[in-house]
């Protein structure tokens, strides 16, 4: 085929060196505005950060989730396609040229395209999901046929009252063939059932509020931090349990817990009525809350864990990405002749 | 001796070190100011037993603490610190290039001057904290640094190597151009090799502490920043046009990446590596 033909050009472009390095360039600069501009925030934080206009244009061109949008994954798509044409190309050269020095550069780039490869099947084919809850719940893993079972969680603490390590003892079954495991998952230390990877993520804590209306109990049920209860009768009226106190204190800095015991245990609340806040204080364990005709009391305060469950299946693929790339940088490094870094004397750009 | 024992002896070494790296700065610049053969021996020696005062210094801090001294800012600004002043013993050892001390002494000092800023409390590690990777990971940073720390040195003395003139003394104590180009490319792959060990590490700590082995944290993504910086370096030093001044300006601006992403990344942007 001619060499000046358009095909030929766009061929040669496509496994250029020129090409990478731009978009390498690009890919960094997209990088560094990503961890400059905090990401997957709602728009009021950009308009608040930025500026009306500035939130406009952050939100427009995808600045406020750089790495899903397209243009990000475009640019690692037409590296990868310059990665894959270039050890191609490379591959015949080599051969022809029967140099064990040449093939540290084309595994370091086969690496390159394993790594990203395995990292974008893992997070197209992979699960991330949480669930959370105290000793004795079951919970189903959304996105599978697995159910898991916290059958205790403890927070070991030092002398000093600093955390030593969190552990949540588990059961998984599947719940079609009945199978079941049961392991231990602590901070660095993943519990792996079924291909599942389950982690010991964060933890807070949860309290039982017991619900009456004009003093005849209505209902008693586990009320985590952060979450929300409306009573059945009333679904306008909502109690936010908004923090945990464990050793409450009032200092000039506000509110402060002065250590992981239960010395002085309160809960900090807010109350709405048809969305509007009503109410916000804190407020004792076994102390009432009013909002007539309804009274809320917090008690029984307990950790509850925050449980990630991860399945990767390409981690494998990234794994072995990542180990031929450090394979591969002393063959480049070390296995050259006396002129080091420059195997290509004549100036010529190959990649 | 208790741990109490340990902690003060390591902060009197620390101050000592601080202030003899400051000496050998300060002679390293008269010894090429002036010219001066036995400044330049008297810094050499000044630097070197820094460096093992240095030494001692986190040896006893890791005996006080009961653990590697990797775990805060402090611990690792003298650690990135005590990383340069390795590479350069050994660079000016085998390329027997002592004026190089002119350029990275004020490094090693500026940044043990920051660590000397920093908190030097020992606390209990939080749980995430507690892993074998965590010693392989901030080990392999250490050298990672320190080599491209060198390299930034290297390329500082190539910016001001022609306005040096070319007297006896500088083709005596200065490797010409082409030898300072290689060397800076030597210190470039070994940080580079390095911090590709540093990124996997990373990774597969982040993999068993949080479910993710990258979760563009922006410390991973300065990282990546700096290795892709490193990474196009190489690359355009296949094409004989980038090599010198302007290869040179690449290993400046990617030590200044890998400040900021360990200073910058930590002081300015939220993330899970705050602590360190």
């Amino acid at each position: 085929m001619n060499k000046h033909s358009p095909f030929q050009k766009i061929w040669g472009l496509f496994h250029s060196m020129k090409l990478g390095i731009a978009l390498l360039i690009l890919i960094a600069a997209a990088c560094v505005a990503g961890s400059l501009i905090l990401q997957n925030q709602i728009p009021a934080y950009y308009t608040a950060a930025y500026g009306a206009g500035a939130a406009r244009v952050i939100q427009a061109i995808g600045l406020d989730r750089v790495f899903g949008c397209w243009w990000f994954l475009l640019l690692t798509g037409l590296l990868c396609l310059n990665l894959a044409l270039c050890s191609v190309v490379r591959f015949k050269t080599n051969l022809r040229r029967g140099s064990a020095r040449a093939w540290g550069p084309w595994l370091c780039h086969v690496g390159m395209l394993l790594l990203i490869a395995g990292f974008a099947l893992g997070q197209r084919f992979g699960l991330e999901t949480y669930f959370y809850g105290v000793p004795g719940e079951t919970q189903e893993i959304e996105g599978t046929d697995y159910t898991v079972r916290i059958d205790d969680f403890r927070i070991d603490l030092r002398e000093d009252e600093t955390v030593e390590q969190y552990t949540a003892e588990l059961t998984v079954w599947n719940r079609e063939s009945g199978q079941q495991q049961s392991g231990t998952a602590q901070v660095n230390a993943p519990f792996s059932a079924f291909g599942l990877k389950l982690y010991q993520n964060s933890t807070d804590w949860a309290c039982q509020v017991e619900v009456e209306k004009d003093g005849v109990p209505e209902e008693s049920l586990l009320l985590c931090v952060g979450e929300m209860l409306s009573p059945a009768s009333m679904p306008e009226l909502s109690l936010v349990f908004a923090k945990f106190y464990p050793d409450f204190a009032y200092t000039e800095e506000g509110p402060v817990t002065q250590s992981a015991r239960l010395d002085n245990p309160c809960a900090s609340f807010l109350l709405y009525y048809d969305g509007e806040l009503i109410a916000s204080d804190v407020v004792g364990i076994g102390h009432e809350i009013v909002a007539e005709p309804y009274r809320f009391v917090f008690h029984d305060p307990q950790p509850y864990t925050l449980i990630q469950v991860i399945r990767d299946p390409f981690r494998w693929l990234a794994a072995l990405g990542g180990l031929t790339i450090l394979v591969s940088l002393p063959l480049c490094f070390y296995l050259r002749p006396k002129k080091e870094g420059g195997q290509n004397q004549k100036g010529d750009e190959k990649p | 001796m208790t741990a109490e024992m340990f902690l003060q002896t390591e902060n009197w070494m620390f101050t000592i070190a601080v202030a003899a790296y400051l000496a050998a700065a300060v002679l390293y610049f008269v010894f090429l100011a002036v010219k001066k053969e036995s400044a330049g021996r008297l810094a050499g020696g000044i630097f070197t037993a820094a460096f093992a005062v240095h030494t001692l210094a986190l040896v006893t801090r890791g005996v006080g603490a009961g653990r590697l001294p990797f775990t805060n800012q402090y611990e690792f600004a003298t650690s990135f610190a005590w990383g340069i002043s390795l590479c350069y013993l050994i660079f000016m050892r085998k390329y027997r290039f002592r004026a190089l001390g002119a350029f990275v002494a004020p490094v090693v000092f500026v940044i043990i001057g920051y660590a000397a800023m920093q908190s030097r409390e020992v606390r209990e590690l939080m749980p995430a904290l507690r892993s074998n990777w965590l010693a392989i990971h901030v080990s392999t940073a250490i050298i990672s640094y320190g080599a491209f720390g060198v390299a930034f040195g290297v390329s500082m003395v190539y910016l001001f190597r022609g306005r040096m003139g070319e007297d006896a003394f500088h083709q005596r104590e200065l490797p010409d151009r082409e030898r300072l180009d290689q060397i800076s490319y030597r210190a470039v792959s070994l940080g580079f090799l390095f911090l590709t060990l540093v990124i996997v590490t990373g990774a597969i700590w982040a993999e068993r502490a949080w479910g993710r082995y990258w979760s563009w944290d922006p410390k991973e993504t300065w990282s990546l920043v700096t290795w892709i910086i490193y990474a196009m370096y190489l690359h355009v030093r296949l094409n004989r046009g980038w090599r010198g001044k302007k290869a040179a300006w690449f290993a400046v601006i990617g030590f200044l990446c890998v400040v900021f992403t360990y200073i910058g990344v930590n002081t300015l942007i939220p993330g899970i590596h705050s602590y360190a």
